[in-house]
């Protein structure tokens, strides 16, 4: 198909071009506690093409993408591409340049999952995912399991000719409890390497939390308080500075970031922060290979990062696509974090930030309030803040977490934080 | 005379269909039950705003292949893939090979106990929806042109306007569901649009959305105008907005809000497949009092000509339309075949994926409240101190618990039965499912569906979903 696609780009006198070639395998395990519901295979490739419409003078460029599928004959793709150069004539923007390349070695997966076929990495993680749930107290209601191979490639008209294998493992279980409340707990995982043990303790933690979640029955009072959030929910906060650092948000001015700004105001009462994006795949989707890129170093800006056009547009080097978050360790313990009133939410329903506003919310499952060396388990209510207001003050967790996408202080302390409840 | 046109089917599908029957007999020459389900899919995006123009294929809607389903000895499984041989039953071989390879790599500590066979009744029919305008016949041009031309409206109507966003997706699917006694074929179009208008004060920036969306084609472009001046004006009191005092008030809820309501905080606790997994609780409550009695629901794709209307779903089950409430009483639940199958009721035509690729769930469609018989300016009167709620922003379910959470972006005060013109936001809707619908007291005679985003089951499988409803009046927890 690779073949169809590149000649039928030349028969129609199209210059520019990018294609991302996809194949993946895919390994699926469905369960209802302790049972099999469903085993499911995929198994696909397809192709990605996008088009450059210049003008005569290259001040315009436009563009346009279209999937060709298996199945497509010449004359399909030819009329599909041929459409898409067409409609790419009305999608004028100033004009970028593309990746400028060569042919690289094929980037090959290493690590602990390429070693193993998918069937047998399916196999240890199910048998991980079921290993802590022996407890009498709580249960696994539900799993689902992911184990999958992917393989891309990426061709440009420029010279760009890359590619690069990826494995994962994903899923998600749910932890139940029925007595003396029938709670429940979700959660997600992802692995990109056979993180068995790591699988295990996940599990394990969260039979632990949903215990507690069941014994809470009442929600917190009303009011300001200093919040501690962990796990998932910091990359969730942290997040908001790597959105206001895209190209993406600064080109149009929702982001009025700009390297050298002190990004948590010119006071910070609490840590400055250490933030580096990382990229898990070694090339962008436009061929770009990848590199860390230090975001914030000491609470300043140091980078803007985005993909190939906007960047151009403000002049800064394109960096490509980035999924994952490193951030230096804090200064406190856990328990020292816990001193003092605070209120660690563990668990929540679901939990947003807002790159735009600097807004964060999220409705509380579970709730540690500590208070004067007493602790006192709360569900219900709401977290409500605003990064922007709290950012000069983070405390973080010398304690790290580790998923696919965050690397960094397993906690963070934000001061002094609406929440609703009780009144 | 309707000026209305049909959809066509699709010729890949049409080519490939005498293959997938070869398929299809030599898989039920293997395995007690089997099915095909072919999709071809392709869809489009277009969007104008400050970033620039951007044209091109919707990625994630634009999928052609295969899924099969079997079953043996009382275990389902699937193979999806999107290569069909020439050699079809080589083909076959190595698909029996996978499926049943990776059965044997399930531990051994997991129980394997015998799921019955789906019901498989002769069935057979080539059903289309209808378009005016097609969307993909247009042109490129054309579209860009009048999004281009909604976005100057938007950012012309205040100076204080930072960026006006305009875009306009469609799909078009074919979907082919073959099985021993099956042969259904479907052609549906669907078309949405919409505009984010964003202004900023100041460190923050506030954005209003608005949209609109049908079963049909680029027709739905003209809906967009008229909703600019009200949009622009609310953008820029969100500028003057304040953080919401937590408590309990009396609130109304747009169409849009209510929606949002009935397929969050309800609609997701009504899926059937978390039945099967004993994970709702509304499991408990069929038959009971769950609302106010003004409240009746519905979830159906034969209901609605919206964005998740369809003829029959992706296991082969046609569409229906499921009184979910009936004046306040839980009546039922939606489901797919599967959870149908475990709790020995009948499916609802809910079986949706969110491609070929992907494992079928108990999914929404259409979902709503019908409309009552009260006035929206009556309603307003009738507030001495609180909130019209406006501009839903996002929502998780909670089926276990009935737990809300859902966040809208803004809630304009009610002072003495009058909108007082001051705004709060953003504002956080919590408490307990059954207190909130039971607490209606109010509905209106409006009715209005949406179906500009997507649906996800927890966090992924994404299906296109319509809600809505009237104005409603409840008591409310906000924070």
């Amino acid at each position: 198909m690779r073949d169809i696609i590149i000649d039928s780009l030349k028969a129609l006198g199209i210059d520019s071009y990018l294609i991302t070639e996809s194949e993946k395998e895919c390994k699926e395990m469905f369960f209802i506690k302790r049972t099999l519901d469903m085993t499911r295979t995929e198994s696909l490739d397809e192709w990605n093409v996008k088009v450059y419409h210049d003008d005569a003078d290259k001040k315009m460029r436009g563009t346009a993408s279209c999937m060709i599928h298996q199945g497509m004959d010449e004359q399909e793709v030819k009329k599909t591409l041929s459409d898409a150069y067409y409609a790419a004539g009305f999608a004028k923007n100033p004009y970028y340049s593309l990746v400028s390349g060569q042919k690289e070695k094929f980037a090959g997966a290493q690590g602990s999952l390429a070693g193993v076929n998918l069937e047998e990495a399916a196999c240890r993680m199910a048998e991980a995912l079921f290993a802590a749930d022996v407890r009498e107290d709580c249960f696994i209601n539900s799993a689902e399991l992911f184990v999958e191979k992917r393989t891309v490639r990426i061709i440009n008209s420029e010279g760009v000719d890359c590619g690069y294998e990826t494995y994962s493992v994903d899923g998600e279980f749910v932890v139940q409890c029925l007595e003396p409340a029938d709670v429940e707990l979700y959660q997600g995982f992802s692995y990109d390497e056979l993180a068995v043990d790591s699988l295990k303790k996940l599990v394990a933690d969260k039979l632990v939390t949903v215990v507690d979640r069941a014994k809470a029955s009442t929600a917190p009072t009303a009011g300001k308080y200093d919040v501690l959030l962990s796990e998932d929910s910091v990359r969730e906060v942290l997040s908001f500075y790597s959105r206001r650092a895209d190209a993406y948000e600064i080109y149009p001015k929702y982001s009025t970031y700009e390297v050298g700004m002190k990004v948590q105001g010119d006071k910070v009462d609490g840590e400055k922060l250490n933030i580096t994006l990382h990229s898990t795949v070694p090339y962008s989707s436009d061929g770009i290979r990848m590199e860390d890129c230090e975001l914030v170093r000491d609470g300043v800006l140091k980078n803007i990062h985005g993909g190939l056009r906007v960047s151009q547009y403000l002049n800064v080097k394109p960096t490509g696509e980035y999924d994952k978050l490193i951030v230096d360790n804090g200064t406190k313990s856990m328990e020292e974090l816990k001193s003092g009133r605070v209120l660690y939410v563990v668990s929540f329903s679901d939990f947003n930030m807002d790159a735009m506003t600097g807004h964060f919310a999220g409705e509380i499952r579970l709730a540690y309030l500590y208070d004067g060396g007493e602790v006192k388990l709360l569900t219900g209510g709401s977290v409500n803040g605003s990064l922007i207001d709290a950012q000069s003050n983070l405390v973080f967790s010398r304690e790290r977490y580790e998923s696919s996408s965050y690397s960094g202080p397993y906690a963070v302390l934000l001061k002094g934080i609406p929440v609703s409840g009780t009144v | 005379m309707s000026d209305k046109k049909k959809v066509e089917g699709s010729s890949f599908l049409h080519e490939s269909k005498p293959a997938l029957k070869k398929l299809l007999e030599i898989l039920l020459g293997r395995y007690e039950y089997a099915s095909v389900l072919a999709v071809d899919s392709e869809a489009k995006i277009f969007s104008v705003s400050a970033s620039g123009i951007n044209l091109g294929d919707f990625g994630m809607l634009c999928n052609r292949g295969f899924v099969i389903k079997v079953y043996e000895n009382g275990e389902y499984a699937e193979y999806s893939f999107n290569r069909l041989e020439s050699d079809i039953k080589a083909q076959a071989v190595k698909i029996i090979d996978e499926i049943e390879s990776l059965k044997k790599a399930v531990p051994e500590q997991i129980e394997r106990i015998k799921l019955r066979v789906l019901k498989d009744e002769p069935l057979e029919f080539v059903k289309c929806t209808e378009y005016e305008v097609n969307p993909f016949e247009l042109g490129a041009q054309s579209i860009i042109d009048k999004l281009t031309d909604l976005r100057q409206k938007g950012l012309g109507a205040d100076e204080r306007m930072l960026d006006c966003a305009v875009r306009m997706s469609c799909q078009k699917y074919s979907k082919l569901f073959l099985s021993g006694n099956k042969d259904m074929e479907q052609n549906v179009l669907w078309t949405d649009c919409a505009m984010s208008f964003v202004a900023r004060k100041d460190n923050e920036v506030k954005s209003y959305f608005t949209s609109a969306s049908n079963l049909g084609g680029a027709e739905v472009l003209d809906r967009l105008e008229a909703m600019i001046p009200h949009s622009v004006e609310m953008t820029v009191a969100l500028l003057d907005s304040e953080p919401m005092v937590p408590g309990e008030y009396d609130c109304i809820c747009t169409p849009e809000v209510t929606g949002m309501i009935v397929h969050e905080a309800f609609g997701h606790g009504v899926e059937m497949d978390m039945f099967a997994k004993k994970r709702a609780l509304a499991q408990k409550y069929v038959g009971e009092y769950v609302a106010s009695p003004l409240v009746n629901m519905h979830d159906g794709a034969a209901v609605g000509d919206e964005v998740a209307s369809y003829f029959f779903d992706d296991d082969g089950v046609v569409a229906k339309d499921t009184l979910v409430i009936e004046n306040g009483v839980l009546k039922q639940g939606i489901s797919d075949t599967m959870a149908a199958m475990r709790l020995e009721t009948e499916p609802t035509g809910n079986s949706r994926r969110e491609s070929f690729r992907r494992k079928a769930y108990t999914r929404m469609t259409n979902t709503y409240f019908e409309a009552g018989h009260d006035k929206l300016e009556d309603m307003i009167a009738s507030i001495s101190d609180g909130f019209l709620l406006e501009n839903a922003t996002s929502g998780m379910e909670d089926p276990k618990n009935w737990g809300i959470q859902c966040l809208v972006n803004m809630a304009r005060e009610i002072k003495d039965g009058k909108l007082t013109g001051k705004v709060y936001s953003p504002i956080v809707l919590t408490g307990y499912v059954p207190d909130l619908l039971k607490s209606i007291s109010m509905v209106s005679d409006d009715f209005e569906l949406r179906g500009s985003g997507f649906c996800g089951k927890g966090y992924k499988e994404f299906v296109k979903v319509s809600d809505g409803g009237p104005y409603i009046k409840a008591k409310i927890r906000l924070g």
